[in-house]
């Protein structure tokens, strides 16, 4: 009887820490948190033959919306951790972003995420609201990280 | 009695070379001999009789028509030409009449004398008069720079219409239609949404239809698209097609203003359906309902509670493409060259950027596109003005769209004008997503669509394409036909939903990038030609291997090339290999390339130590630095050789896209 009145209080205990972490305020530095735009990969411009907008919740939730390897936008969503100058994520099926640093400039108007990979990838985002159009055409064809919806 | 009509028919045919002298060979050296067959551009085989057609040297045409313009002012009709050369033999042959066959509209007069169309002329004299003794006498003349035999025009279906005689889904229907739409027969549609329904045939195969019903929730077409139909008259108070036909804001007095939904160019007045003629020997024939049949596919009008959908008919708020009927056919008859130039530039003149074509030239008279282009001149300035930048008064493309059935005689080439290598040639598939036993492949075949296949299927006639049809002839509203000029209206249809959907996007595209996009819009038919197909007495697929088009019209893949260009992703440091479907459609692996460019310095930029290749239908390439780059790969649509003066081959296109290396990105594609 004892062992089981230990084994509910330990169970209890476990469960209370649980709920302890999910409470816990995501590892998220605020000045990061918005909607931004992609403006250059590499030096190279976006818009015409790419385009990425990126939205970083403050829950530490993310949603990206790229036209890249599709004609037209997609989300991608999961959730995100920013701090001390690092930045990595996860997608909703458990995919995982590469791992950034992160730097916040011109008055927290621009952030610069570059790899901290072999190879040179920098990327520059500019604060900017993310257009209603974009979010409409991806939702037609959300993403949470499977395979491509029907395109071809 | 058949003996006796024989007898009665050389008997006239004596009595009438009796009393019409006959034409001497004229006196010619043999320089002139020379000029002359140069001249004449095709031979009398199976020509008109008792028409030739000319072209006049620009000097010539100011005499002419001042003669033109005196006999028609005195109320007759012009039968000489005001220059004593052409006269006298006018006088020899006892013309009948010599008319422009290009009528002058002063709407359209400057871009008719820019094209020099306006040098066309039609003479007509009794029948009994030997042709090539008269194609030789005007080709004798200095003011005659060719001379061509008038020759028939044939509709490209194969079989009859049945009409539509069940209202309810058959007992082994599955009845699955995922359309938003309400027309009651949809349901029958499989050339729209195949579900391998049993009561079509029990070899249908899901996906063996132009994949349009995604489509149909982003547009159903646009009022400012209009697509000629080439063909009969198309019944214009259809009740499945009214409210989607073309109205001419403003109609010509050459047409006594009757022009409204189009013209009648066989007969010269207004479109006409369900007309009968008896020929000399008490044989009727009539209208078959196969123009109404081919403008149903093409937009019978959606979501309007009756009969069937057509492929860019609206969404049932008045926003379908227009239908202009371009009448070269009529009871019965066949058409002849003259009938559908004059149609053709009629289309152009008029905005059309689709020309919707379910005809074609006897499959003998023409074998390669040289042929075409020396034998019959007056079709193909024709369809150059329709398609070109300067003539065509669409506002949507720099120029037309010509869209040509490949023929129904299992040959393996198209028919011409398909065939002419700047017209889309389409081939025809059953619901087997097979080859139809009767459709043309191989040279000048571009893309394939379902033509239906109404023999050799448990579900009979339902294996055909449903659509319109003509009450008074068909006996029902609705019916099916089969053939390649049922396959022709999908990928018009489909044509004209992409432009739609680029102009309400407000995405400009040229010709060229819209037929390239409209060709790689498919999807893989290669890949099921193995075997036999066993429903139709075995026929062998390995010989339709390559030889189909680039694959299956998808009307789905066309809006998301429209839309835009994706890119490739590619990684770095190693060598890729890389399918080119998302640009080549489907069947890319199987298309045949033909170059690759890359400028040096984007080589440079990404590092690629050598020139990126296509190998067995992939691209070959190397980036030893992350970036982007711009590419450009090019193939034949239809075929392994492009079309050329000799070879019946397949459209050059061309793909540009960016190609992005980098390692970084998660697999699932994103890109962080």
């Amino acid at each position: 009887m004892k062992k089981i009145i230990y084994i509910l209080l330990a169970a209890a205990g476990l469960a209370a820490c649980w709920s302890c972490s999910k409470e816990e305020a995501p590892a998220v530095e605020q000045g990061i948190t918005g909607e931004w735009h992609l403006e250059t990969w590499n030096d190279n411009a976006t818009g015409e033959d790419f385009d990425l907008y990126l939205e970083l919740g403050a829950d530490g939730s993310f949603n990206s919306f790229e036209r890249i390897v599709t004609s037209v936008f997609v989300r991608y969503s999961g959730t995100y951790t920013a701090t001390g100058g690092v930045i990595t994520g996860t997608y909703s099926d458990g995919e995982l972003w590469a791992t950034y640093s992160y730097e916040l400039s011109d008055g927290d108007k621009t952030l610069t995420l570059t790899s901290n990979g072999k190879e040179k990838d920098v990327h520059v985002f500019s604060r900017t609201d993310i257009p209603g159009e974009v979010r409409d055409a991806a939702d037609a064809l959300t993403k949470s990280g499977s395979a491509p919806a029907k395109f071809f | 009695m058949k003996y006796k009509n024989r007898f009665l028919t050389l008997a006239a045919v004596l009595l009438v070379s009796c009393s019409v002298e006959p034409l001497n060979e004229p006196a010619v050296t043999e320089e002139v001999q020379e000029q002359m067959s140069e001249k004449i551009c095709n031979t009398s085989r199976n020509a008109i009789k008792g028409t030739l057609i000319a072209k006049f040297n620009e000097d010539a045409i100011p005499y002419i028509e001042e003669a033109a313009s005196l006999a028609t002012k005195s109320g007759g009709v012009a039968t000489r030409s005001g220059i004593l050369s052409v006269d006298e033999v006018f006088a020899r042959l006892d013309v009948k009449s010599f008319e422009r066959i290009f009528p002058a509209i002063d709407e359209f007069e400057e871009n008719t004398r820019a094209a020099g169309l306006h040098r066309w002329y039609q003479v007509t004299f009794d029948e009994s008069q030997n042709l090539d003794e008269a194609a030789k006498l005007l080709a004798n003349i200095a003011e005659i720079s060719t001379i061509q035999f008038s020759t028939p025009r044939y509709k490209t279906f194969s079989g009859e219409a049945i009409p539509l005689t069940e209202t309810v889904p058959a007992p082994a229907t599955k009845g699955i239609v995922k359309a938003d739409f309400n027309d009651p027969d949809l349901y029958m549609q499989w050339h729209y949404i195949n579900n391998a329904d049993m009561a079509v045939s029990s070899e249908a195969k899901v996906g063996a239809d132009i994949n349009v019903v995604d489509v149909w929730k982003e547009t159903g077409g646009d009022n400012s698209v209009i697509v000629a139909i080439v063909d009969e008259g198309v019944k214009y108070t259809h009740p499945d097609l009214a409210a989607n036909m073309w109205t001419n804001p403003s109609p010509s007095e050459e047409y006594d203003n009757q022009d409204i939904h189009g013209w009648n160019f066989v007969d010269n007045c207004p479109i006409s359906w369900d007309k009968k003629t008896t020929n000399a020997y008490g044989q009727e024939s009539t209208d078959s309902g196969h123009g109404t049949h081919v403008a149903g596919t093409v937009a019978a009008v959606n979501n309007n509670g009756i009969g069937v959908a057509g492929v860019a008919g609206g969404t049932g708020k008045g926003d379908g493409v227009k239908l202009m009927s371009c009448q070269v056919f009529s009871a019965g008859m066949s058409s002849t060259d003259v009938s559908v130039s004059k149609a053709i530039k009629y289309a152009a003149d008029h905005g059309a950027v689709i020309l919707q074509c379910s005809y074609g030239s006897e499959r003998s008279e023409v074998s390669s596109p040289r042929e075409y282009k020396t034998h019959a001149p007056l079709e193909r300035e024709a369809l150059d003005y329709f398609m070109s930048p300067e003539y065509n008064r669409n506002k949507i493309l720099d120029g037309g769209v010509a869209i040509y059935a490949a023929g129904n005689e299992g040959l393996s080439h198209s028919n011409f004008p398909g065939g002419y290598e700047d017209c889309i040639s389409v081939t025809a598939i059953a619901p087997d997503f097979l080859p139809a036993n009767y459709t043309n492949y191989g040279g000048g075949c571009n893309i394939a669509a379902p033509g239906g296949e109404t023999s050799g299927h448990t579900g009979g006639e339902k294996a055909g394409i449903l659509s319109t049809l003509v009450s008074e002839v068909n006996g029902g509203d609705y019916g099916y036909m089969q053939g390649t000029s049922m396959a022709c209206p999908h990928v018009s249809g489909v044509a004209a939903l992409g432009l739609s959907y680029a102009l309400q996007h407000d995405i400009k595209l040229t010709r060229e990038e819209f037929i390239a996009k409209l060709l790689t819009s498919v999807n893989d038919l290669e890949s099921k030609l193995d075997g036999n197909k066993v429903s139709v007495g075995g026929m062998n697929l390995e010989e339709y291997k390559g030889k189909m088009g680039t694959g299956l019209i998808d009307a789905y893949q066309l809006i998301m090339q429209i839309e835009g260009t994706p890119c490739l992703k590619i990684g770095t440091d190693r060598l890729e290999s890389v399918s080119l479907t998302q640009f080549f459609g489907a069947g890319a692996e199987y298309l045949t390339y033909t170059g690759v460019t890359v400028s040096d310095v984007d080589m440079d930029k990404l590092s690629m130590p050598t020139r990126p290749v296509m190998e067995n239908g992939q691209l070959k390439i190397r980036c030893n630095r992350p970036g982007v780059a711009h590419i450009k790969v090019t193939a034949i649509a239809g075929g392994s050789k492009p079309g050329s003066e000799t070879i019946m081959g397949g459209m050059v296109i061309s793909k540009e896209f960016a190609v992005i290396a980098r390692d970084n990105g998660a697999s699932n594609g994103g890109w962080l």
